[in-house]
């Protein structure tokens, strides 16, 4: 079911969630996952699993790539990327993690 | 400007890349290019609130970051569809927010 130009991140809790390639390699350990030379599952199908990493994380991991993606080279005033201080630590270590 | 909205349905999140232009017809057709689910049994959702099809993005109001709710038919006969089933977490930061 995996298309080339889409990537499925899967969390702890088994949510999927699904977005651009273009968006996911933001992160630079999931393209160098994505492009490694060799026939990873993940390569393969697309599909990563972060058992570490739980849903409201993951969700507000990938709403960065996408906040990222569309405010590089952006003239425009940039508006804040929100993060709740309560998911901060975590999001911490996982954009660690994610190399983000 | 190119925004993207979160869609989910139950254990999955799709991040789609929108113009504001688009008919939710056009969001429902790019849920399908990913589900294989054709888009005439889809319904989606903002705010609990079932979106026309003919409408643009601009005019229902959905903006950069928005989340709409994905749900099936599930019986062609009886015309049944699914409840809204989205993940409580997001409430629950939404709810915080």
């Amino acid at each position: 079911m995996g298309k080339p130009e889409t990537v499925r991140l899967v969390s702890k809790e088994g949510f999927e969630f699904v977005i651009d390639y273009k968006a996911a390699c933001v992160s630079n350990t999931i393209k160098n996952m994505l492009s490694s030379q060799g026939n990873f599952t993940e390569t393969e199908l697309g599909e990563i699993k972060f058992p570490e990493i739980s849903t409201p994380i993951l969700e507000k991991v990938c709403q960065y790539f996408y906040y990222k993606l569309r405010y590089t080279h952006c003239p425009d005033v940039i508006p804040e990327f929100k993060i709740e201080p309560d998911i901060a630590l975590q999001l911490l270590m996982a954009s660690n993690f994610l190399d983000t | 400007m190119s925004m993207y909205v979160r869609v989910k349905r139950q254990k999955q999140i799709f991040f789609l890349h929108v113009e504001p232009s688009e008919t939710v017809l056009e969001i429902k057709q790019k849920v399908q290019a990913l589900t294989e689910k054709p888009a005439d049994d889809q319904r989606l959702f903002l705010d609990g609130l079932n979106l026309d099809d003919a409408k643009t993005l601009a005019e229902v109001k959905v903006e950069n970051d928005a989340v709409l709710a994905l749900a099936y038919k599930i019986d062609e006969e009886a015309g049944t569809w699914e409840e809204i089933d989205i993940h409580t977490i997001d409430t629950v930061d939404e709810a915080k927010a």
